[in-house]
C-alpha cells in the first residue's frame, strides 16, 4: 500500500516537473523580444529597441494612454489604466474604448507583465515618474518598454514626438505640438505686457485641500505663469506641499484655485474658513474651483491647455473677454478625443 | 518631583507664549495681549491698532493650533504611560491595543466611500477607534480569567486586521485624489487646526487625562502582577476596562483631529519616568506636561520650515527613535535592562 502511494506521489511529481519545463519553455518563447526595429532614446534617456511590427500597446497610467488618443493610436490600445471622469465618459460613447479591460490590477496595483503579454502587448508606455525599475520590469518580459512624462508641455511635445517616431507618424506628432502651442502662445501673447508687479497671486491647491500648494516642480506651476499670474507656492519644492493657513495669509494671493478633482474644500468652505478671512482672494471672493466635469485640467494631460486658457481668463477677464470656454473646450476635446467635450458629456460648472 | 514639575510646567508656560510669537508672520506681545483681551471682551478696542492680518494669524491660526498640539501631546504622552504600566511593557504604546490602527482605518472608509468632509473624516475615525476597544474587551470578556498577554496578542490581532484594511483601501483608491487624500491624513499634521478641532478635543481630552489622573495612584497596583492584584482584592478586569476606555478615548479623539503621530507615546513617558522615578502618581501628571511641551515644541519647528510643513512624525521620530537609543544604551550600562 505504501509503495502504491510513494509511486503516486512521484509520478504527481514527475508531472508537476513536465509541465513547469513546458510552462518554461513558452514563457521564453513569449519573452523572446523582436528587436529587429528601430531602436528609440525614452524621456528617461533609456534606448529601447521597439519590435518589427507593434501589435497593441498599453499604458499602466493615465498620461500615456491619454497621449495615445492624441496622436491617434486608440485602436493600438489593448490596456489603458481608467481612471477619472474623462476616463468614464470616453468608455462611454466610444465603443472600442469601452471594451477595453479596465483594471489588470487596482488602481495602486503592480500591472503584470504577464496580464499584458496576454493581450498580445509588445509595447508598453510606463510613466518615467516610477523611474527606470518600472520599465525594466516590462523590458525583462519582453515587452518594449518606454518611459513617457508630461509635467510640463516642453515633455508633452517630447512625447508627441517619441510617439511619432514609434508608430510612424511624426506628421500627428507636429500637429499635436501645433494645436496646444498654437493655444499656448494665443494665452502668453495677450498676458505677455502685464508688468511683473501686476500679475496676480494665484494659489493653485490640491489633493489635501486648501492647505496643500501646487510647487515649482508640478504642472500647475507652468500652468499659472503662462497665463499671466505668479504661483503662489513657486518657492516650495516636490508635489502638493503641505502649507499651513500661515502661509497662505503672508503669500497672500489674489486667486484660489482648487483643483477640479479634488474633494476636500469646495469653495464655500475656503470662503467660510475664518484663518482666510484677510487674504484678498477670500475677501473678493476669487476663490474657483476648475470648471470641468470631465477631470482634470490641472494635470499633465494633453487637454490641460484648457487649464491655462480658463486661468487666463479668470485671472484676467478683460484680455479674453471673446473666449468662449465651452467652445474652447469642444474643440480640444474634438481634436484630442474625436469627440467634442459636450458630446462627452462635459458641462461647465 | 514637585521642584521637576514646577521647572517644567513654568518652562513649558513660557514657551507656550513664546511660541505664539514666533512664526512667519510677525505678531509681537502687545499685539497678542491686545487681540486676547478684546476677544475675551475685557478690553474694547485694544486691537484697533493691530492689523486685520496679525489678529487672524494669532487668533485664527496659531492660537488653536497651539492649544491642539498640547492636547493632542499630554492626550497621547498619557495615553503611553498607562498603557506601558498596565502591560507592564516599556514598549507598549496606545498602538498596543488597536485603537490608532482602528482611527486610521475609519478615516480612509470616510474618504474612500463617501469623499468625506473632515467633519466626516473625523467621526469615523473616532467611531472606529472606540469601536476597536469594545471589539477587544468583548473577546476578552469570553475568555474569563484571560492574563494581559492575551489582552496584548488581541490587540495585535485586531491592529493587524485594520491595518490590512488600511493597506487593501489605499490598494484600491484612486492614486491621484482619494490615496493621497489618506496618505496626506496618515501622515499628520496640525496645519488644518481651527477652534472647532479644539472644541471638540480639548474637553473629551481633559475629561480623559482627569480621571487617568485621579485613578494614577491605582496604576502602582496596576502595575504587579494579575495574581498580586487579584490578591489586594481589586476587580482587574474593571479597572483594566476602565483605564483602557479612557486610554482609548484620548488617543482616538486625537488621531481623529490630526491623524497619526508616532513616538510621542512611546518616548515621553520614559523620559518623564526618568526624570521623577516611577510613582504613578508623579509620573501621569507629569507626562500630561511634558507631553503637551514636547509636541507644541515640534509643531512650532514644523511651521517655522520654509519648505512648507514636513509631516509632524518625520520630525518626532527623528528626535525621539535616537532618544529612546541612547535611553536603552544609558539604562543598559546601569543594568537596568
Amino acid at each position: 500500500m505504501k509503495g502504491k502511494w510513494q509511486k503516486l506521489l512521484l509520478c504527481t511529481l514527475a508531472l508537476v516537473l513536465v509541465l513547469m519545463l513546458l510552462t518554461s519553455c513558452s514563457n521564453s518563447e513569449n519573452n523572446i523580444s523582436e528587436t529587429k526595429g528601430k531602436v528609440i532614446v525614452d524621456q528617461l534617456g533609456r534606448t529601447v529597441e521597439l519590435p518589427e511590427k507593434i501589435e497593441k500597446v498599453a499604458a499602466p497610467h493615465i498620461y500615456g494612454g491619454k497621449m495615445l488618443f492624441a496622436m491617434g493610436q486608440k485602436e493600438k490600445i489593448a490596456y489603458q489604466l481608467q481612471i477619472g471622469a474623462d476616463t468614464e465618459a470616453l468608455a462611454k460613447v466610444d465603443e472600442f474604448y469601452g471594451s477595453l479591460p479596465t483594471v489588470l490590477s487596482a488602481p495602486n496595483g503592480v500591472d503584470s507583465p504577464e496580464g499584458l503579454l496576454a493581450l498580445g502587448v509588445n509595447v508598453v508606455f510606463t510613466d518615467a515618474g516610477k523611474g527606470e525599475e518600472e520599465a525594466e520590469r516590462f523590458q525583462n518580459a519582453g515587452i518594449a518598454a518606454i518611459a513617457v512624462s508630461g509635467e510640463t508641455f516642453e515633455e508633452v511635445y517630447e512625447t508627441a514626438r517619441l510617439m511619432g517616431e514609434v508608430f510612424d507618424c511624426p506628421e500627428r506628432a507636429d500637429e499635436v505640438i501645433e494645436f496646444i502651442e498654437g493655444l499656448r502662445n494665443m494665452v502668453s501673447s495677450r498676458v505677455k505686457d502685464i508688468p511683473k508687479e501686476e500679475k496676480p497671486v494665484v494659489l493653485v491647491c490640491g489633493s489635501g485641500g486648501v492647505y496643500t500648494a501646487a510647487t515649482k516642480d508640478m504642472f500647475q506651476h507652468q500652468m499659472v505663469e503662462t497665463a499671466g499670474g505668479i504661483n503662489a507656492g513657486a518657492n516650495l519644492t516636490g508635489k502638493w506641499a503641505n502649507i499651513s493657513a500661515e502661509d497662505i495669509i503672508l503669500w497672500d494671493p489674489d486667486y484660489i484655485i482648487l483643483g477640479s478633482s479634488f474633494g476636500v474644500d469646495d469653495v464655500e468652505s475656503v470662503l467660510a474658513d475664518p484663518a482666510l478671512q484677510t487674504v484678498t482672494a477670500v475677501k473678493n471672493k476669487d476663490v474657483y474651483i476648475f470648471p470641468s466635469t470631465l477631470g482634470w485640467w490641472d494635470f499633465p494631460l494633453p487637454q490641460s491647455v484648457l487649464g491655462i486658457i480658463w486661468t487666463a481668463k479668470t485671472i484676467h477677464p478683460d484680455k479674453f473677454a471673446d473666449v468662449d470656454m465651452l467652445e474652447m473646450a469642444d474643440s480640444v476635446y474634438e481634436f484630442i478625443y474625436g469627440y467634442t467635450y459636450t458630446e462627452l458629456g462635459g458641462v461647465l460648472r | 518631583m514637585w521642584p521637576i514639575f514646577t521647572v517644567t510646567l513654568l518652562i513649558f508656560v513660557v514657551f507656550f507664549f513664546l511660541s505664539l510669537n514666533i512664526g512667519k508672520v510677525s505678531v509681537n506681545f502687545a499685539d497678542m495681549i491686545a487681540i486676547f483681551l478684546e476677544k475675551m471682551n475685557i478690553g474694547q478696542g485694544f486691537s484697533a491698532d493691530v492689523a486685520a492680518q496679525k489678529q487672524t494669524v494669532f487668533w485664527n491660526v496659531r492660537l488653536p493650533r497651539s492649544i491642539l498640539a498640547c492636547a493632542v501631546g499630554a492626550a497621547l504622552s498619557v495615553a503611553g504611560a498607562v498603557m506601558q504600566t498596565l502591560y507592564r511593557n516599556p514598549l507598549a504604546s496606545p498602538d498596543v491595543i488597536g485603537v490608532t490602527q482602528a482611527a486610521n482605518l475609519g478615516a480612509g472608509l470616510a474618504i474612500f466611500f463617501f469623499a468625506g468632509s473632515t467633519l466626516l473624516v473625523e467621526s469615523f475615525s473616532f467611531c472606529f477607534g472606540v469601536m476597536a476597544l469594545l471589539l477587544t474587551f468583548a473577546i476578552v470578556s469570553r475568555l474569563p480569567g484571560s492574563s494581559i498577554t492575551v489582552l496584548v496578542l488581541i490587540g495585535v490581532i485586531l491592529s493587524a486586521l485594520f491595518q490590512a484594511g488600511l493597506t487593501l483601501l489605499l490598494y484600491l483608491s484612486d492614486p491621484y485624489s482619494d490615496m493621497l487624500r489618506i496618505n496626506y491624513w496618515l501622515m499628520g499634521a496640525f496645519n488644518t487646526a481651527n477652534w472647532n478641532n479644539v472644541a471638540v478635543v480639548v474637553p473629551l481630552v481633559s475629561i480623559g487625562i482627569f480621571f487617568l489622573i485621579l485613578f494614577s495612584w491605582r496604576l502602582n497596583i496596576m502595575g504587579q502582577t494579575d495574581e498580586e492584584i487579584k490578591a489586594l482584592g481589586i476587580n482587574l478586569p474593571l479597572w483594566r476596562f476602565i483605564y483602557v476606555l479612557f486610554v482609548a478615548l484620548i488617543v482616538s479623539v486625537s488621531t481623529a483631529a490630526v491623524g497619526n503621530i508616532a513616538w510621542v507615546g512611546l518616548i515621553i513617558p520614559h523620559i518623564a519616568r526618568s526624570l521623577v522615578g516611577s510613582n504613578q502618581k508623579q509620573v501621569v501628571p507629569y507626562t500630561v506636561v511634558l507631553g503637551a511641551f514636547f509636541l507644541l515644541l515640534i509643531d512650532t519647528i514644523v511651521r517655522n520650515l520654509p519648505t512648507g510643513e514636513v509631516p509632524i512624525s518625520v520630525i518626532t521620530s527623528f528626535i525621539a527613535a535616537p532618544f529612546l537609543g541612547w535611553l536603552i544604551f544609558s539604562k543598559h550600562k546601569r543594568g537596568v535592562w
